[in-house]
């Protein structure tokens, strides 16, 4: 991961550890210039003023646990939640500040600066995320500055930076192998021809799966990635770069919906029940993004972004009964649906010509979607009135599309397989929706002494259409936010400063859904900062109060009276950020370093209300939001020297509800806290080879970490890894 | 020689005369004192049935018979009673002077056919399953059987000091030693007291609801298998002066069952939503699918006659749901009008019109005849098969997808009783295109325009099978008492019909749809629908209103606070 940078380099960036959100440390690996242009909050100088909450996570930081998860990776970023599903985190639910986790749905998350979820307009569920592995940094904005970037700006914005074309040649191999046959193996290579650099990256990884089918099949992944990526620096008047870079991407995963009933979970937490025997997704992901920069004068500079994305899955996963009971009822009360519950286990067959058939329902969620766009970023630095103003402006446009065609099989559970009953079945979604997308965001950041003062205003026009090719009938609705931030900074003294700040958060309806229905909150944070050069922390508190959450006239109530029934959505979600690090050198040139992250979270439903958003259901005024832990946090610390490192992070998420409420989580549908440990141990052999061994959840914890959306679903188990590098 | 065999007794009895004659006079001579010698012959007395008769094969006991003197009476005589014959019994006794008496007996072994093999029936008094509350005295209904047997009741197993299930058994057995099907009374003791339970509510509404209103259906739809029948003393009177009376009596019979009908509308599950519907659908056919209201083919139905009348081989059990059932029932007896309703290039009803109206009354009273008697039967078969099958539909072990079918079929009145019947007709529910006005053909029973009874029914049904515990079991999660609410809703809605009807007693669904028939219209509907408790001179859409306010409730509510899920889509479609 960190082969392409020059040792030296590499060291250095080791040796202060680079952990997150130290400005001084991060510049040493995020000031490159190819990195800057991909940067949304930017470098040392710009974070150190920054009058939101930013947050950045370094390439060294990255490399330290062989990650290649991105759950696993924010979560050491304070103010974001994380709901584990399929263990591997291969389609991350990531939430920021009590914006829902559900599918990393209401946040941006962008490639090196571009939308990148494969519709972030008309189906912003983030199916397909960047591969972790091809991470280079991390960047988290919230707060205010979040409404640089959009759409979704009620939680904040999550940017993938990828690896640069490095300046000197390089070429390497990483291998990784490990339990239920884990298996990496990547190959970079870096070549520069004069004014040409050219990087070219392939890895592929995958796993048998950690869970059991019955039948003993797989139940792993194997994800492809191939990426090319060219930079060109010509020799002109101006300043400027040319990056193009193009990739292809696939995933072959018997991943599954299904989980198990809590007492099944007890006895053992990997099984997988027969009825997903033939869920299998796949998907395919194409790009072309092209980025380029130019300084117009020494005060003013201009990024173009034009980007074409392409994505294409299909999930076959058990979604229930054709004709009987709802399989989270079954699961979450067996006893009183013992056939349905025995169906499921292939223990009995389907029973045709009973009340209830039992006959499976296996659904290809087929979906095709396209996202393309074309941004601008100018940034200007000037004087006025003896103020300095550096004011930025953003302009994109962009388009999306996701088509779905939602196929339904059904089949028969016959002595443990399943068979098909050789029935048409019709879609159940069938849809065609598209999104056109105009956003101008424009923000200036004026400092006068010690004092920074942002203001910005985020304003999108936002067009869609949904064509429902079941019913034959097409809705169209049309947006048209303006939403605006405040961010003030005052640097108290060489070390302290004080942040606070408010903006108006968005999140769009989709395409074709009543207006509405879009979310909007108003979020506050203030906070103080920290940094010694050698002890760096902040303390941030956040208030974030949502209108218009999701409320009872739901699209499939055919005659409801548009908007009489959201009074009850609103939503008051509020806590406390900590962060702190620092490092030390002790005797024998071995460095520690620590790191803590630790955030408080409480929400509350502030009115009663009623819906079909099966997460909330009945809600009762007080009651707190599903899926936004308590208490969350994570403690690492690491020794180093030239020749070995050791690190070692523990992580400890409360249990969250499922549903709203308000009294013991317990009495209710709950996840399990957890608490894991990983540990890696690394050798620097020579200035070619590192070898590393790294666990995760070194002490084995087991616990549901949702029951969501078919009974209890395991954390990741126990598993060892042994990986090298080797740079040629 | 023949000529003197008349006179042969005349000559005996001559010389027997002159000898006793002489022998008396000579006795006479011997004691005067001496009582006279007993010379009377003992009297028999056959007892039992004289001739008497026995079937062929079985065994003859033989009665006896009895001396006036107290003598012993010995018999002679056998009886083959496996042969078919007439047999004579001798019975003769002596008594102490030596007289002997004799008596006959005829003895007829027959052989009358299949003779009685025909077990009797035993039939229920009182409710199957009975509910008793706990400690309260069971108290035994009784039982009949057809033939009049006495019947054995073994009610031993109860004990209503125990919540818990029981049986009764009921056997009887008749002459010819035919044993009936025992048949077996389920009493629940139940406690009032005890906290509501899906399985409690469930069985309640099995109980007391479904299965009461299934033999009620049976019970009221039974004689119109028979001769009896309104239906068919309407069809023996065409022609004749009572035939418009007889044609009413016919109407308000069809009428009373479809209130029961509508009744079990609102929980179409169990066996009567086997097969897709096959049952429910041969008794009552009238249901929305995709968006489209199905119901009787008037036009099937007209040829069906026709067929039926042509081919005495016609069975309406083989015949489509479209042109049987109530539905067809109705059509044929309501509708004034004659003619066929099929187009013109339908051949088999081409030469129908033409045909006298007497001619065509009797025709479709022949089919009428058959579908009423197809509906008996099916009526009856669900009654069995849902006496057969409760207990497996009770099963514990199941009561989660056995609680959600029932609820499921309260949502008939979403689908059907708010969508179809009222608001899809009225012009407000999607089911109607944007394009028109208003969807009249929807409506249900458009010819006995019992419409709005039949919405009455579907919602007094609901509210009834609400009040056997889905109150209290919603109560138990809901923040404050949302089952009165619900249940004023329900009342509402009740109330508001009785209201329309009480005021304009013969102002249909149909009429009442057609006043509305401009835009303007169109908009004061809408109006009223959307401030359905402000009076309004369209009252229908008032009431679709109310109706709507009650599967708004049912949408959300209902199923939040009974933890079930909506009916439509149970597979879902997660992301």
């Amino acid at each position: 991961m960190l082969g392409e940078i020059p040792i030296k380099q590499l060291k250095n960036a080791l040796g202060c550890l680079s952990l997150a959100a130290s400005s001084l440390i991060i510049a040493a690996d995020l000031s490159d210039a190819q990195i800057k242009e991909v940067l949304i909050i930017g470098t040392k100088e710009e974070k150190q003023n920054l009058s939101g909450s930013g947050f950045q996570i370094s390439n060294a930081d990255l490399g330290k646990h062989g990650y290649t998860d991105l759950n696993q990776i924010v979560s050491s970023v304070p103010g974001v939640y994380v709901r584990e599903e399929d263990g591997f985190g291969l389609r991350p639910n990531i939430g920021i500040r009590g914006a829902t986790s559900d599918r990393s749905q209401k946040i941006t998350i962008m490639e090196d600066g571009v939308l990148i979820a494969p519709a972030p307009y008309s189906a912003p569920a983030a199916y397909y995320i960047t591969n972790p592995s091809r991470l280079y940094a991390l960047e988290v904005l919230k707060g205010p500055s979040a409404i640089q970037s959009g759409p979704h700006t009620v939680g904040g914005t999550i940017n993938l930076v990828t690896r640069p074309v490095p300046k000197e040649d390089v070429a390497e191999l990483d291998l990784i192998a490990g339990s239920d046959g884990y298996k990496k193996i990547a190959g970079t290579v870096g070549y520069n021809f004069d004014s040409v650099g050219i990087l070219l990256e392939g890895f592929r990884y995958g796993s048998d799966g950690f869970k059991e089918l019955d039948s003993g099949e797989d139940t792993g992944f194997v994800r492809n990635d191939i990426n090319v990526k060219l930079r060109w620096v010509p020799q002109s008047e101006l300043p400027q770069t040319l990056m193009i870079k193009a990739g292809f991407a696939d995933e072959d995963a018997d991943e599954t919906y299904l989980g198990l009933t809590d007492s099944d979970f007890s006895e053992n937490p990997h099984r997988r029940y027969p009825a997903s025997q033939l869920d299998r997704f796949q998907s395919e992901h194409k790009q072309l993004h092209m980025h380029h920069s130019v300084a117009l004068s020494s005060d003013m500079d201009l990024k173009t972004k034009i980007y074409y994305n392409e994505y294409h899955r299909s999930w076959n996963k058990f979604d229930g009964f054709m004709d009987g009971p709802k399989a989270q009822d079954v699961l979450a009360e067996p006893t009183a649906y013992t056939s349905a519950y025995r169906v499921l286990q292939g223990l009995q067959d389907s029973n045709v010509g009973d009340f209830t058939d039992l006959t499976i329902d296996v659904t290809d969620n087929d979906r095709e979607y396209t996202s393309h766009g074309i941004q601008f970023n100018i940034n200007k630095r000037f004087a006025l009135v003896g103020l300095d103003h550096t004011l930025k402006v953003g302009i994109r446009y962009h388009e999306d599309d996701v088509r779905r065609r939602h196929q339904t099989r059904s089949y028969l559970m016959r002595s443990g397989a399943m068979l098909s009953d050789g029935l048409a079945r019709p879609f159940k979604t069938n849809n065609y929706a598209h999104t056109k997308a105009y956003a101008l965001s424009i923000s200036d950041d004026i400092t006068w002494s010690d004092w920074t003062l942002n203001l910005g205003v985020r304003h999108e026009d936002i067009e869609g259409s949904v064509n429902n090719k079941l019913l034959d009938v097409i809705t169209e609705n049309s947006q048209s936010i303006t939403a605006p931030g405040l961010g003030l900074h005052r640097q108290l003294t060489e070390k302290m400063s004080l942040l606070a700040g408010v903006y108006v958060g968005f999140s769009p309806s989709g395409p074709g859904k009543s207006g509405a229905e879009s979310e909007e909150s108003i979020n506050i944070e203030y906070g103080v900062r920290y940094d010694d050069g050698q002890f760096s922390g902040e303390i941030i508190a956040f208030e974030s109060d949502y209108d218009n959450l999701l409320g009872r006239c739901r699209a499939s109530d055919s005659d409801c009276q548009v908007g009489q029934e959201f009074s009850g959505g609103n939503v008051e979600v509020s806590g406390v950020e900590v962060f702190g690090q620092f490092q030390r050198s002790l005797s024998g040139g071995v460095i520690l370093a620590s790191q803590l992250n630790y955030t408080f979270s409480e929400s509350k439903f502030k009115g009663a209300f009623f819906s079909q958003f099966s997460q909330w259901g009945l809600v009762e005024k007080g009651d707190e939001l599903p899926y936004i832990p308590r208490h969350a946090g994570r403690w690492q610390v690491g020794l180093e020297t030239d020749i070995w490192a050791i690190d070692v992070a523990l992580k400890y998420q409360h249990g969250m509800r499922e549903v709203p409420g308000s009294g013991q989580i317990a009495d209710d549908l709950h996840t399990d806290s957890l608490t894991t440990l990983d540990a890696s141990l690394t050798w620097f052999v020579n200035e070619q080879m590192d070898l590393r061994v790294l666990t995760r959840n070194l002490t084995d914890e087991t616990a549901i970490v949702s029951h969501r959306p078919y009974g209890a679903r395991p954390n990741f188990p126990r598993t060892l890894m042994a990986q090298m590098k080797y740079r040629f | 020689m023949n000529r003197f065999y008349p006179l042969l007794p005349v000559l005996m009895v001559a010389v027997l005369t002159a000898c006793g004659g002489g022998g008396g006079g000579a006795s006479a001579s011997i004691d005067p004192y001496q009582p006279p010698a007993d010379t009377t012959a003992p009297v028999i007395t056959v007892t039992g049935d004289n001739p008497a008769t026995v079937e062929i094969n079985s065994t003859y006991t033989d009665a006896e018979a009895t001396s006036d003197g107290g003598e012993t009476v010995s018999s002679s005589g056998e009886v083959d009673t496996g042969t078919v014959g007439e047999y004579t019994i001798t019975y003769s006794a002596t008594d102490a002077a030596g007289n002997t008496g004799t008596a006959t007996r005829i003895v007829n072994v027959v052989d009358s056919g299949p003779g009685d093999t025909v077990a009797p029936v035993i039939t229920l008094n009182g409710d199957n399953p009975q509910t008793v509350e706990l400690n309260d005295t069971y108290t035994e209904a009784g039982a009949t059987t057809d033939t009049g047997e006495s019947v054995s009741i073994d009610s031993s197993a109860v004990d209503t000091s125990i919540v818990s299930s029981f049986e009764v058994i009921y056997s009887a057995v008749d002459d010819a030693g035919n044993t009936a099907t025992p048949v077996v009374r389920v009493v629940n003791v139940v406690d009032p007291s005890a906290s509501a339970t899906k399985l409690s509510v469930l069985t309640a509404v099995v109980d007391e609801i479904v299965i009461p209103n299934y033999k009620q259906l049976a019970t009221q739809t039974a004689p119109l298998a028979g001769s009896n029948s309104p239906i068919a003393a309407y069809c023996s009177s065409i022609g004749t002066d009572d035939e418009a009376s007889k044609l009413e009596a016919a109407r308000e019979d069809w009428k009373s069952i479809m209130k029961t009908v509508q009744k079990t509308e609102m929980h179409i599950f169990g066996q009567a939503a086997l097969n897709n519907l096959s049952l429910r659908n041969r008794v009552y056919f009238y249901q929305e699918k995709d968006r489209l209201v199905e119901t009787v083919s008037t036009c099937a139905t007209d040829v069906a006659v026709v067929n039926a009348w042509a081919d005495n081989q016609y069975l309406v059990s083989a015949s489509s749901a479209n042109q049987r059932s109530m539905s067809a029932l109705e059509y044929l007896l309501f509708n004034d009008n004659l003619d066929h309703t099929c187009a013109a290039n339908v051949s088999a009803v081409s030469d129908w019109n033409a045909l006298s109206d007497t001619d065509r009354k009797v025709r479709r009273c022949g089919l009428s005849l058959q579908i009423a008697n197809d509906v008996a039967m099916n009526a009856e078969q669900i009654h069995a098969t849902w006496l057969g099958s409760r207990d497996n539909f009770l099963d514990p072990n199941e009561v989660g997808t056995r609680f959600e079918l029932m609820t499921d079929g309260l949502f008939y009145f979403e689908k059907h009783t708010k969508s179809a019947k009222l608001n899809g007709p009225i012009g407000i529910d999607v089911l109607c295109p944007d394009e028109q006005l208003t969807c009249p053909e929807f409506i249900e029973s458009p010819f006995s325009e019992t419409s709005l009874q039949n919405i009455k029914a579907n919602a007094e049904q609901l509210l009834e099978i609400f009040d056997k515990g889905l109150d209290d079991l919603a109560n138990e999660s809901a923040p404050d008492d949302w089952s009165s609410s619900f249940k004023g809703l329900i009342s509402a809605v009740i109330n508001k019909i009785a209201m329309m009807q009480s005021a304009a007693p013969n102002d249909s669904l149909v009429q009442q749809v057609a006043r509305i028939s401009s835009a303007n219209d169109s908009a004061a509907c809408q109006s009223a629908f959307d401030s359905p408790e402000v009076d309004a001179d369209l009252t229908i859409c008032s009431l679709g209103g109310l109706v709507k306010n009650v599967t708004d409730d049912l949408k959300i509510e209902f199923i939040t606070y009974l933890g079930v899920d909506l009916p439509e889509g149970a597979g879902g479609d997660t992301d």
